[in-house]
């Protein structure tokens, strides 16, 4: 009797034991923040798509040239830009 | 007399038949339709931008083709405003226009358009044409990410790795170019263990970070 009260515990303990492993290896779930360009003035409803809108779209398998060169302008009028560089794959380098 | 008189009037209506063929002939380049010019061998697409974002770049390259080739635009198209790239031989076409916000860049594509020579084809670009950024944030004190998995809600499987490289910790990796949708979302850490998330909404022109904490 005393035997099984002991064995019991022992296979307690481990079953807990592996239990809380699992949990610590398997972190849960991401936390989550949204970030969205302007605010939520983004958000155009008054023109439906049509065959002839642009969409956002699966991968299309086409590659981008190695280094794309794009300017941004920061100001109404033109005078402000920021220069940024793209390599394919490496996201968005600022270089001026 | 009356017979010398009627061979000048003949003359004078040769000579002036004659002349204006000439003139004629002349003006219209050799017989082309009237429009002063050789018959248009190229058409154009015009990008009007609906959108209150401004495009940064636009990149068009025939549907065949494997690359996009360099960015068309000379100047940004300014929210409301217009842009047209000529000259482009008659085939069909994709386009892909770029914004370059302050949270990520995002891109719009207009695919498998036709181009006829002589007209224009117009593509618009509205807010929602853009795709969205997912942000992993490795928050971990001691791990390194070395796999994340996007997938769609409505998929089965998880897909390839999204990363070309492993996300070590206290840094983070911006995936790119998602298409608006609810998606499940799973890294992989260096000894196994995993991190998911699901419905995970990415709209047009947003970024989402993901910060994963073990």
């Amino acid at each position: 009797m005393y035997n099984q009260i002991v064995k019991l515990i022992i296979i307690g303990f481990v079953v807990g034991l592996a239990t809380v492993t699992i949990g610590f290896a398997n972190g849960g779930g991401f936390t989550v923040e949204e970030l969205k360009e302007g605010g939520q003035q983004y958000i155009n409803t008054a023109v439906a798509p049509s065959d002839q809108s642009f969409v956002p779209t699966a991968p299309t398998g086409k590659v981008a040239d190695k280094d794309m060169t794009l300017v941004k302008e920061t100001s109404k009028d033109s005078s402000q830009v920021e220069v940024y560089s793209f390599k394919e794959g490496e996201g968005e380098q600022k270089v001026k | 007399m009356k017979k010398d008189f009627t061979r000048l009037i003949a003359s004078i209506l040769f000579y002036s038949f004659l002349g204006l063929g000439l003139f004629a002939l002349v003006n219209c380049g050799g017989g082309g339709g009237g429009g002063g010019g050789s018959a248009p061998t190229t058409g154009s697409l015009t990008i009007n931008n609906g959108s209150q974002a401004q495009v940064a770049g636009v990149y068009i390259s025939p549907t065949s083709t494997s690359s996009w080739g360099p960015n068309q635009l000379s100047n940004p198209i300014a929210s409301g405003g217009s842009a047209t790239i000529g000259s482009l031989p008659p085939n069909r076409y994709d386009a892909r226009a770029i914004h370059l916000g302050v949270y990520s860049f995002y891109y719009a594509y207009l695919m498998n358009f036709p181009i006829s020579a002589g007209s224009t084809y117009t593509g618009t670009i509205i807010d929602s044409s853009f795709t969205g950024t997912i942000r992993i944030i490795n928050n971990s004190s001691w791990a390194t990410l070395i796999a994340i998995y996007i997938s769609p809600a409505s998929a089965s499987s998880w897909g390839a790795n999204q990363l070309s490289s492993s996300i070590a910790h206290g840094t983070y990796r911006d995936i790119v170019d998602i298409p608006a949708g609810s998606y499940s979302v799973k890294g992989v850490w260096q000894d196994g263990g995993t991190t998911i998330s699901d419905g995970i909404v990415v709209a047009s022109m947003t970024r989402k970070d993901l910060t994963g904490n073990y």
